[in-house]
């Protein structure tokens, strides 16, 4: 288990731009523009899985987007919440690009997606029982230990509930981070889209979790879906950030003052302005979170 | 659980149902049903995003159509989505209402080639200028030696899935003077950090085999009127396909 201050230890300090100025999902379609650019922006975040191969343009961009600016990586197919034992030539390779990359953070999910020799390329939904929670915990270890630093976990975006799970999703959380040391991915969206589709209060659900260990937000789009009852909100990162999910997220800036934060966009993507535009907003919630602590402070 | 989970996307088995909170199966069905959207909606953007052009050609209904029973007959293995869709052109000889567009599976098989090439390491290969530079140092042509970039592939095709590859490479494809009948001999090689293919004469292709055989180049000219070693030298060196053109190492030894 590595925890915060392991990773202080051993020198590792957050870098100011990560820590200073919020950062946007990086896709194909932005590379030249950055590279002309150079755009005023925290960070660029990537997904693992897009970027493991030996050539083309992806690893290329990449590097040389890099020589500019702080970049995390989000890893999407790792499986952490899943029942097999963890599929170590992936993670292996997750970690060439880790140490090939140097990101500020790396992040994975609360979700299981791979099944036997199967992946199902969504983030799917693991009953909260004491024996999962002792498998993730395992699986996050063992990415910790390869990785040799600490990772986020990113809170899940769920349409269903077991009757098998024996607590509720923030409990299992919170005892993830206690076993583990792991840090907490919040994705204020995620927690919109839950409780609304789950009937519940989200900012119930915020104190509920073990916020300390938030050390980054993500922020994102969903769609309603109307056409069947009940309604239900999908996170379907294709559409801007909510009003609802702005407003959550002053609600949790307040309570646990700035934290580096991303807009995460992976479809029907705008032009890069419009995605720095909402980078921009979350920057001024956070100064004025930031002047309101200093205020408090005085 | 997950056995569970992935029969209910995948064949719409409950056995899972009555494990999900709702007060009703309708609803426990209706919420379920996100997570079967979206598992097959994103690995069909997936499959479209491997084969654009076979996209094109049959039409956005069409493709969902076909990419949904593959995924339904072959669920990617791996987490890294470029890998997805190494039978997919095996599948689509196979599908039934693909069956009035022969080339459709010879067009997977090369836009799948293509992808995987582009995800290749890239070897560093001669520019036009360093290529020309290194011909002309040679002085004893008998013993030039032509190294070829380890990652091209030569590829010979029953019909003309090249030439359609390349007119859908266009904004608005024309596709009157295609001979879909035509054989083809294709070339498949990196340029910059992009899979391209080159179309070849026969000779053209032969010469290219020899070469990959054995890089001497006495050894691998064709015995064929229509080869012009020149014509194809400057091709070649133009696709930046060579990683290095020198004189044969065993002679220069020996005459020293």
């Amino acid at each position: 288990m590595l925890t915060k201050s392991d990773q202080q230890a051993e020198g590792r300090s957050i870098p100011s731009r990560f820590a200073q100025y919020s950062g946007i999902s990086l896709k194909p379609c932005y590379y030249e523009q950055i590279l002309a650019e150079l755009p005023d922006v925290g960070f660029f975040e990537v997904h693992a899985e897009n970027y493991l191969s030996l050539g083309g343009p992806a690893r290329h961009y990449l590097a040389r987007i890099r020589e500019h600016y702080d970049i995390t990586v989000h890893g999407v197919g790792l499986s952490l919440g899943g029942e097999d034992p963890l599929n170590t030539e992936h993670l292996e390779r997750v970690a060439q690009l880790v140490e090939r990359i140097e990101p500020v953070i790396f992040s994975e999910h609360l979700a299981w997606s791979s099944h036997q020799q199967h992946f199902l390329n969504d983030l799917l939904p693991a009953p909260y029982t004491q024996e999962r929670l002792t498998l993730l915990c395992d699986h996050i270890d063992q990415v910790q230990n390869r990785l040799k630093r600490q990772i986020l976990i990113e809170n899940p975006s769920t349409y269903v509930e077991f009757n098998s799970s024996a607590m509720t999703e923030t409990d299992f959380i919170g005892q993830m981070v206690a076993r583990t040391g792991c840090g907490l991915l919040l994705d204020v969206n995620n927690v919109e889209v839950s409780c609304f589709n789950h009937g519940c209060s989200p900012y119930q659900y915020l104190q509920s979790l073990p916020l300390q260990a938030t050390q980054q937000i993500h922020l994102a789009g969903y769609v309603l879906d109307e056409q069947d009852q009940p309604a239900l909100k999908i996170d379907s990162h294709d559409q801007p950030v909510a009003h609802e999910v702005w407003q959550l997220y002053r609600y949790l800036l307040e309570q646990i003052g700035d934290c580096p934060t991303l807009i995460e966009r992976d479809g029907n993507l705008p032009e890069l302005t419009t995605l720095l535009q909402e980078a921009h907003q979350a920057d001024d919630i956070r100064q004025n979170t930031r002047e309101a602590h200093h205020a408090s402070a005085v | 659980m997950q056995a569970q989970f992935k029969a209910a996307v995948f064949s719409q088995n409950d056995a899972l149902l009555k494990d999900i909170k709702a007060p009703h199966a309708h609803e426990r069905n209706q919420r379920l049903n996100v997570y079967r959207n979206n598992v097959f909606s994103s690995l069909q953007t997936a499959l479209a995003d491997i084969f654009p052009v076979c996209k094109q050609l049959v039409g956005e209904t069409f493709f969902n159509a076909m990419a949904h029973q593959y995924i339904m007959q072959c669920p990617p293995n791996s987490p890294i989505l470029s890998h997805y869709g190494d039978q997919f052109s095996a599948f689509v000889a196979q599908f039934t209402p693909a069956q009035s567009l022969p080339y459709l599976p010879l067009l997977c098989d090369l836009e799948y080639r293509l992808l995987q090439l582009t995800h290749q390491a890239e070897t560093p290969t001669l520019s036009l200028d360093m290529a020309q530079q290194q011909l002309s140092q040679i002085q004893n042509p008998e013993q030039l030696e032509l190294h070829l970039d380890p990652n091209i592939q030569l590829l010979k095709a029953p019909l003309a899935i090249g030439a359609l590859y390349l007119a859908h490479q266009q904004t608005n494809p024309n596709l009157d003077d295609i001979d879909l009948q035509q054989t083809e001999y294709l070339l498949l090689a990196k340029s910059g950090w992009y899979g391209r293919c080159y179309t070849l004469t026969e000779a053209e292709f032969v010469f290219l085999r020899g070469i990959k055989a054995d890089p001497l180049l006495p050894n691998a000219i064709p015995d064929m009127e229509a080869f012009d070693l020149g014509q194809t030298l400057a091709k070649l060196m133009t696709w930046q396909v060579f990683t290095s053109i020198i004189e044969s190492s065993a002679n220069t030894h020996g005459e020293s």
